[in-house]
This record gives C-alpha cells, structure tokens and sequence, in this order.
C-alpha cells in the first residue's frame, strides 16, 4: 500500500538552500551546455573543421586564382560559393562527430546512468541534446561557409583574378548551416539507436559521403532510378536549395562547361523539404525510441 | 520510503526478479544483501528508472522517480563508481548534474568537502583512484541532500578509513530520518552499519528482517570448549543430548548447548576447562546458511569443516 504523503520533508532536516530544485527543460539544456564545453573534444573537432573548411577554400582559389588571374577574368558569385562549400562535407562531419561523442559517448563511459538517474524523464535530455547540436551545427556551418567563402575570395583577388560578390551568398551559407544541422540530426539518432560512437560516425561518413558518391557515379552512368535515389540523398537534397546550384541548373550548357562543372537535375521544392525532414525526423524519432525504451547501463 | 511491489523482471525469458516485494522504511539502515546475479542491482536499477520493470511497481516516497519534481532531491544512488565522465574534472561533472535540477553551485562543493575531495575538484576524475572515484559517486548521490539513498557496494576500493567514514555516513544519514538501502557483500561491514536487512536469492526475497531476528533466527550458537579430558567431556556432551565435534586433541565444538550448560556438564565431569567460549552466529554465517541453495555463480574451492565428529 503506497502511503503517499506520509514521509514528508519534515522528518528530515530541511536544506532552504534546495528549495528551488526542479527539473525543467531549459535547465537540462544548461547542463548540456557545461557538458558539451567541458570536454576538450569539443573544441578539438570544432576547431578542426573551422580550419578544414578555410584552408580547403583558401587553397583551392588559390590554385584556381593563380591559373586564371592570366586572362583578367573575375570570378563568378557561384564560384566563389562552391569554394565555401568545398570542406563543407568534412567539416558538416566533424561537428556530427562532436554531438556522437557527446551523446553516445554517455553511453560507453557510464556517464548516462548519472545522467538518467539525475533525469529520468530520458525525453528531456535526449531532446535537449538534440536542440544543442543542432542549432550548434546551424550555427557552425553558416558562420565557416561564410568565413571559407570570405577567404576564397580574399584568395582570388591575392591572385589578381578578383571575386565578385552577391547577396545570394547570404542564402548560401543559411543552407549550408542546414546541411551540417542535417548531418548531426542524423548523427544523432544513429548514436542513440548503436549508443557506439565510432560505429555512428562512421555509418555517418559512410552513408553520406561513400554511398551517395557511388550513387552519384552510377546515376551519371545513366540508371534513372540510382540517379532518383541519389538526388533525395541528404547532401543532393540540400544541395537543390542553393541559389548557386539553380543558376547552373539554369545556365546553358557552355556557360556550365566554361564554369568546369555538370548540370543536374534539380529536385521540387516540396521534394526537397520532405528528403529534408525525412533525414532529420526519421533517425531522431528512432533514436528517442531507442533512448526511452532500452535499459541504461 | 522506498516500497517494491511484486516486482518482476525477464531477461529473454530468464527471470532475474520474481514478485519480490519488500519495503525500507526511513530512520534506519537497510542492508541488501544476495549471491552475485540475485537481482540486487537490477532491483536499484529499477528504482532509478535506468530499467522497465516486466510487472510490479517500485516507488520512492509513494512514485515512480520519473514522476518527482527534481529527482535529485528525491533519491541519490551510487550504482556504478564510473558514472561520471573521466575526461571532466569532478567538479564539472556535479555542476553539470546540479543544473539540470537546479540546484546552487555551493551545493557542489559542500558535498566535494563532505566526501574529502575539496583538494581535487578541479581534476578530471579519469585520474582518480578506485577509492576517489567511490567518493565522488557518494558525493553525486548526496547532491541534492535527498530523502532516500541507495548505495550499490559503497565501500568497494575504499581504505579502512574509508569504510568506517562510509559506514558513519550511513548511520548518520539514517539517525535524521532518511531511507538508506545499501547492498554489500561485506558482511562483517553490514553487521555494523544495518538496521535491518532483506535477502534476494535467484530473484526471489528469502528474508526481511531486523538484523537481531535475522541472525538468531539463521544462527547456529555453539560453544568452543578448551578440555584435559575431551573424550570423556565430549561423551558427555553427546549423551546430554549435544552435537560435539573435536577441533584438535584439546579443543571441542558443541552445538545444542549454550556455555553455562556445558560448563555444569564439565564441573559434574570433573574435567578441567582451559577455554569456554560462546561463539553468536555472524551474519556472515546466518547468510551463507540461508543462500547455500541460491548461489548461482560458485567457485570450486571449498572451505575446510571441522575434522571429526564426535557420537
């Protein structure tokens, strides 16, 4: 028989310094927050693709600035928004390697049996781990796609080539913010469900960055339905949202070839926001799943 | 208070809880006590919500954890020494488990000066000793000064100085009116630090009982008996009824007898007595007699018994 009530505060001492305590979602996102930055991984791999990014954009205009400055040609916007991109996938991949650690990695030192003990309402801290690395993500990729992109054109005009600007570059590094914040949803979920950091990093790595390049190979081979399945991939999907990739898609094919790049086929809009949410909703709701129902150990 | 309520739990078929039901009542230390895969530590998982009971309930203070406001605040548990990141300095690691229920940051390091890591708060606790690293699973338990403490082998690594702080945590913890279940295979530990103790075998609650009754209930009493003439005391010992067994050429082992009675039988003898001890059954004794059927995982070696019985 439960006596609810019966064994109440006033049998033992009182702590007024306590009084307060509660558990609430902002608070667990506080926790998650000292959690993230106490770790020197954290900064570690964040570190390493802020530098991955800039020095594969910086590096690669270079080598292109230097090429062409010759012919006193300046480069086009989307030019100078593909070097941005260029370590965009690495980089994307490291930050969902940083949010793996943070939640798997719970799981293989133990951590999470003080962590669920502390909240045993799992939703909460999954969730708040979930919005973190997210927004962490967004966050990351718009401000290295726009710092890498700044660089490329900084190494464009060191070479004499020069760079032109447009504000559709704004747009293109919200959409890379949205690619990596893909990337660590993704992560995420994996990590959860295998609660084994390298195993989720790298079926990440391999699934996005292995499998959709063979894909793309064999699409360009001429299979129609490979071709279908690698345009609703993640990185295709978000790809399709770039203003650079529609002014290709819509350029004349000299303009693309003189540009040294291939024309693809562009997804609908529609088309693209449910690969989008699909990418995202389907590993996070699994990992839930998986974070509320399996035991903690 | 902690309530069990014909808790049960299935493993891929395996049934590592059977309807165990028992209650800790706060004020007094509760040992729980069981062979290695009884179901001890599933049963504290429970109560923390790390695992789904098949069937049955367990609640702290009348709910399920989950359901309390700030769990911390409810129950405090060290159920596995490495619980806490080894990569974070131990400070951290309870500033990150105090945010998320919102208690003060002072908290962290009253409890860090209780269990006498003050000195090495601002170190990463990968580099602690097993011992340190115990204390610091006590500190997170204490955090949020809670009404009701679960500690899983508490003592494991400590140094004596260590075991005795722990055993006077406990007791001290129990005196203001907390619940305290504690499990430990340290029986002479256990002896002095419980109030009561409750005995899983294979899943099942073989005993809930005061320690007193336990013991005396289980117990086996004998009398060592030091005699010049153990064959004619020990002929007389058996002949009164007494089970005597011979321990060396001088000394004797009576059991049925107490020792007033087997120093009368000695005086009517006439036989001179060297050693009349009365020997009360441990609780290690009165355990290994209850859970001699329900060890699952036993070693092959065996412990010597007493060379001759006497009839």
């Amino acid at each position: 028989m439960s006596v609810q009530g019966a064994y109440t505060r006033d049998t033992v001492p009182e702590n007024p310094s306590l009084a307060g305590a509660r558990v609430t979602f902002w608070r667990v996102l506080r926790s998650e927050w000292r959690k993230l930055w106490s770790l020197r991984s954290a900064t570690i791999l964040l570190l390493s693709g802020a530098v991955v990014m800039v020095l594969f954009s910086a590096g690669v205009s270079f080598a292109i600035g230097s090429q062409a400055g010759e012919y006193e040609v300046k480069a086009p916007w989307f030019l100078v928004a593909q070097m941005g991109g260029l370590g965009l996938q690495i980089g994307a991949l490291l930050v969902a390697a940083n949010a793996v650690v943070q939640l798997a990695g719970e799981y293989t030192t133990h951590t999470a049996v003080s962590s669920y003990s502390a909240v045993p309402r799992r939703g909460l801290v999954y969730g708040a781990k979930v919005l973190l690395h997210a927004v962490l993500g967004f966050v990351f990729g718009t401000a290295m796609y726009a710092l890498a992109s700044l660089v490329s054109a900084l190494a464009f005009n060191l070479t004499g080539m020069g760079a032109q600007s447009d504000g559709r570059m704004l747009n293109e590094a919200l959409i890379s913010g949205l690619y990596v914040m893909v990337i660590v949803c993704m992560a995420l979920g994996l990590g959860a469900l295998m609660r084994n950091t390298t195993g989720a990093v790298v079926t990440v790595a391999v699934f996005v960055y292995v499998i959709s390049n063979v894909l793309v190979g064999l699409a360009f081979m001429g299979n129609k339905f490979v071709g279908w399945i690698s345009n609703h991939l993640p990185t295709a999907a978000v790809d399709a949202l770039r203003p650079s990739a529609s002014l290709l898609s819509g350029a004349t094919t000299e303009d693309i070839e003189a540009a040294g790049m291939t024309a693809v086929d562009r997804l609908a809009t529609w088309d693209v926001w449910l690969m989008i949410g699909f990418w995202v909703i389907v590993p996070l709701v699994l990992g839930y799943v998986a974070t509320v129902r399996r035991a903690v150990r | 208070m902690i309530e069990i309520s014909h808790l049960s739990k299935d493993y891929g078929g395996k049934a590592a809880l059977s309807d165990v039901s028992f209650t800790v009542q706060p004020g007094q230390v509760t040992g729980f006590l069981g062979p290695n895969g009884a179901g001890k530590s599933t049963t504290m998982r429970i109560l923390m919500g790390l695992e789904t009971a098949s069937s049955g309930t367990a609640t702290i203070m009348g709910r399920p954890l989950a359901q309390h406001p700030a769990p911390l605040r409810t129950a405090g548990a060290l159920l596995d020494a490495r619980s806490l990141h080894p990569a974070r300095k131990a400070r951290t690691s309870l500033l990150a488990l105090a945010d998320s229920n919102g208690l003060p940051a002072q908290r962290v390091d009253e409890v860090l000066e209780l269990t006498g890591l003050g000195a090495v708060a601002d170190k990463r606790s990968g580099g602690f000793s097993l011992g340190m690293g115990q204390r610091l699973g006590i500190a997170a338990a204490l955090l949020g000064d809670p009404q009701v403490l679960l500690f899983d082998e508490p003592v494991n690594g400590l140094d004596p100085e260590g075991v005795t702080w722990v055993r006077r945590l406990c007791r001290d913890l129990a005196s203001q009116g907390r619940t305290v279940l504690i499990s430990s295979h340290l029986m002479s530990e256990m002896a002095q630090t419980a109030d009561r103790v409750v005995v899983i075998g294979r899943g099942r609650i073989l005993a809930d009982a005061s320690l007193e009754e336990f013991t005396s209930r289980l117990g086996e009493n004998h009398v060592l008996v030091g005699a010049s003439d153990t064959t004619a005391l020990g002929n007389a010992l058996h002949a009164g009824g007494a089970d005597v067994r011979r321990l060396d050429a001088n000394r004797l082992d009576v059991r049925g007898f107490d020792a007033a009675h087997v120093g009368r039988v000695a005086f009517e003898t006439q036989v001179m007595l060297s050693e009349l001890t009365q020997v009360k059954t441990s609780l290690e004794d009165a355990y290994l007699r209850l859970t001699a059927a329900e060890v699952e995982y036993r070693s092959g070696v065996q412990t010597p018994q007493p060379q001759e019985v006497l009839r």
